[in-house]
């Protein structure tokens, strides 16, 4: 099938063997192969055909859409069951060992095809589109792609993303570990404490753009009240009030702190349990070689929870990475703070360029990979120990 | 190295838990104490308080006769192996075994060869560079004592360190850690609950009740001379049996116990070790015999002989054989009998036997030809190796 190995093969644990089917295999390999595609392919399709002729038959009788959805939830409950049924019967009925061959590509199988049409093909679809031009009917070679590397908003978007990327994940690890240590050392009050910080976690981004709109909120002069928190501690210190939102960098700054604000409490519930599985023992016996209560954190704790800390860490940068709904509510990109992903959205919908867009999207997906690899290394670590 | 002394020290947890009471102890230089006891009995807590990782209520500790009580950890200069090891899964042995050193600020090269030595000591020499996990469980309990040995302190600490060892593992770091000690000359405090590691590792063993210091002295003094009803029952495997007898005069001594249906004469041996027992003549007496001081072979004429006794199980355990008998005489049903078998479902048991109006004893003879199951035979019952109590306050009538 394919040379990738599972890690307990990797592990090198011979005694596992894969499972073997009796009887003769010489000269059946191919048509394993075939009967195996057309029972993979076969129950989607049997489904597909089964679900379109009977829309199109209700359509015609013009039936009311509530008995339409009706059939189609019953269908879809007792079809399936009755298409894996018949093809299950259809195996049963195959020669020899070659029905218990086929049978698990068969059950198998539908779902990997599903898989490829909903995820494989959106996802080849959008390389293709990101060498044609706006409309998508002529091939412009990377013209999109160098568009991504030279525009100058693109550019701002790159380099604000990668400030994104450094400042989010660090501060809201950095805060939430803190706040880990800390409600540690509370007794009673630890879940309230921990409540209030993971409460962030509950609200939307946009939501949370909503909310902090009034945080930042700025209005000229004329056009009514100050009703930000933000202005109105800054003007109780004998400033003029601010428009945040606008000035070049910090606005960059002000809007990451919302995200920060809004993950900082997945970090710390990640972190706190983590830190609780440390053993008490451990720490007492660092205590008896002579290790301080700072040291004791530093060398002990730390990287006790290191894996913890990476899967933290990696999963914001991935969620950083997509970054988009709090830009757009907040500023819409304007005054220098573009991001990637509002790139794409724009570029898609608002331009109506899908050569750009696709492109953009292409670049995203690529930048995701060496994190997600290190992700699953980690798993597969911790899964091989234990 | 130092010796550790403790002046009335009290324990109260914040609960309210009296968890030692009144603790006196000395331990001298270089010496290996054994604390020992029933679960929840405290012994692990005087380790910690030790160790500096429990506070002390009242009372004074002191470490090479300096008052330690508001000294941290690591400023006490001590050493602990714990029951999980404790290791740091993250650091490779040498970086295990060194972390004490480097945190103290010692030199590079001094670290290197004072973890070379503890290693080769150990036998650890192959896995410096491994992680605990790559270890086996004997090799990781090496380890920790590499981690204690290498800060040369003032006491080791060890809380149970053998107990996640299988039984053959065990007996071996069991003699390892005894000889290990006695080479290093460093004063020891080795906490457990294994009656085997208490009799055969220490100098002295401390047998600790409820937070109460029962009994300290040298481990076949403590076999031969409890000082009550507790340390009796707690101290032996089988356990000692103890009953409750009525105390009458005898033919050819002024006291005699009477068992079944037969009078057994003290010796006068017997009574000048337990003087008090001439003052019960007329009342009871809480009576101890260890299994291997019943006679198998039972003349006519020997006046120390109980007959009729039905035979509930041989255990035949190749060196020695283990005759459980069927006796009438009543248990002690008191606190210190509970302690003392530190298992509610053994003390239920002889509760229930008690209301029966006996109880089961348990002698170790030679092996040779079992009797047969549910046939009565006569024992030999060895009133001068018999020792005496008061059956409510437990203290032995010296």
């Amino acid at each position: 099938m394919s040379d990738v190995l599972s890690p307990q093969q990797q592990a090198g644990t011979d005694e596992e063997e894969v499972y073997r089917p009796p009887g003769p295999r010489r000269g059946s390999g191919i048509v394993v192969f075939i009967l195996a595609v057309i029972a993979a392919v076969a129950i989607p399709a049997l489904f597909f055909v089964a679900l379109e002729a009977t829309f199109e038959f209700m359509e015609s009788q013009n039936l009311s859409p509530i008995l339409t959805g009706f059939v189609a939830i019953l269908i879809a409950v007792f079809g399936v069951f009755g298409v894996y049924t018949a093809v299950d019967l259809a195996i049963r009925r195959l020669p020899g060992t070659l029905s218990e061959r086929v049978r698990p590509y068969a059950w198998a199988g539908p779902a990997v095809v599903i898989l490829l049409i909903y995820l494989v093909y959106p996802a080849v679809n959008t390389i293709q589109l990101s060498f044609l031009d706006a409309t998508s009917t002529n091939f412009v070679g990377w013209a999109n792609y160098e568009y991504v590397f030279t525009d100058p908003a693109m550019l701002r978007s790159l380099r604000n993303t990668l400030a994104w990327i450094f400042v989010v994940p660090v501060s809201a690890v950095a805060i939430g570990l803190g706040f880990a240590v800390l409600a540690d050392k509370l007794r009673r009050l630890e879940s309230l404490a921990k409540s209030m910080i993971f409460l962030p976690m509950a609200i939307s981004f946009i939501g949370a753009g909503i909310v902090w709109r009034f945080v930042y909120a700025f209005r000229i002069e004329g056009s009514g009240e100050q009703i930000g928190i933000l202005n109105a501690a800054w003007t109780s210190l004998g400033n003029a009030p601010v428009d945040w939102l606008s000035i070049n960098g910090w606005n960059n700054l002000l809007l990451m702190v919302i995200m920060v604000w809004l993950q900082t409490g997945f970090a710390m519930v990640i972190l706190s349990s983590a830190i609780k599985g440390v053993p008490e023992d451990m720490l007492e016996a660092a205590r008896i070689d002579g290790a301080t209560e700072v040291q004791v954190f530093w060398r002990v704790v730390v990287p006790n929870i290191m894996s913890s800390i990476v899967v933290v860490f990696t999963t914001m940068v991935i969620g950083v990475l997509k970054v988009f709904d709090i830009v757009w509510v907040m500023t819409g990109g304007q005054d220098g703070t573009e991001v990637i992903a509002e790139r794409m959205i724009r570029n898609m919908f608002t331009f109506r360029d899908f050569g750009r867009g696709a492109a953009i999207a292409v670049f995203m997906f690529i930048a995701v990979i060496p994190i997600m690899i290190i992700n699953i290394r980690r798993f597969r670590e911790e899964e091989s120990i234990r | 190295m130092a010796n550790v002394e403790f002046r009335d020290v009290n324990k109260y947890y914040p609960d309210g838990y009296h968890a030692i009471t009144d603790l006196t102890m000395s331990i001298d230089d270089g010496e290996f104490v054994i604390l020992v006891g029933p679960s929840g009995c405290g012994k692990s807590t005087a380790l910690r308080m030790v160790a500096g990782l429990e506070e002390i209520t009242s009372g004074e500790l002191l470490i090479g006769d300096q008052v330690v009580n508001d000294m941290t950890p690591k400023e006490r200069d001590i050493a602990m192996v714990f029951q999980s090891y404790a290791l740091y899964p993250h650091m490779t042995v040498a970086e295990n075994m060194g972390f004490s050193l480097k945190l103290s600020k010692t030199p590079k090269d001094e670290i290197d060869k004072r973890v070379n030595e503890a290693a080769d000591v150990l036998g650890l020499d192959e896995l410096l560079h491994r992680k605990p996990k790559a270890l086996s469980g004997g090799q990781r309990q090496r380890v920790a004592m590499g981690r204690a040995i290498v800060r040369q302190p003032k006491a080791f600490l060890m809380d149970e360190p053998l107990s996640n060892l299988d039984a053959k593992l065990r007996v071996q770091m069991r003699a390892e850690i005894a000889a290990l000690q006695n080479r290093l000359g460093v004063t020891t405090i080795y906490v457990t609950h294994d009656q085997v590691e208490a009799m055969t590792m220490g100098d002295r063993v401390a047998v600790l009740k409820k937070g109460v210091l029962s009994q300290v002295d040298s481990p076949q003094a403590l076999y031969e001379n409890p000082d009550n009803l507790f340390v009796a029952g707690f101290i032996g495997s089988p356990a000692m049996n103890l009953g409750v007898v009525d105390v009458v005069e005898g033919s050819s001594s002024p006291v005699a116990i009477k068992i079944g249906g037969s009078t057994l004469d003290i010796p006068q041996a017997a009574l000048e070790k337990y003087p008090g027992v001439t003052d019960r003549v007329g009342s009871d007496v809480a009576v101890g015999l260890r299994p291997e001081h019943f006679d198998r072979e039972t003349g006519d004429g020997v006046s120390n002989r109980i007959d009729d006794l039905e035979v509930e199980l041989v255990e035949m355990l190749g060196a020695e054989m283990l005759v459980h008998l069927k006796t009438d005489v009543p248990p002690v049903i008191s606190e210190q009998m509970r302690a003392a078998l530190d298992d509610d479902d053994a003390f239920e048991e002889l509760e229930r036997q008690a209301k029966a109006g006996g109880q089961t004893f348990v002698a170790r003879f030679e092996p040779g030809a079992p009797p047969k199951l549910g046939s009565k035979i006569s024992v030999g019952f060895r009133t001068d190796r018999a020792h005496f109590f008061d059956r409510e306050s437990g203290l032995a009538l010296r």
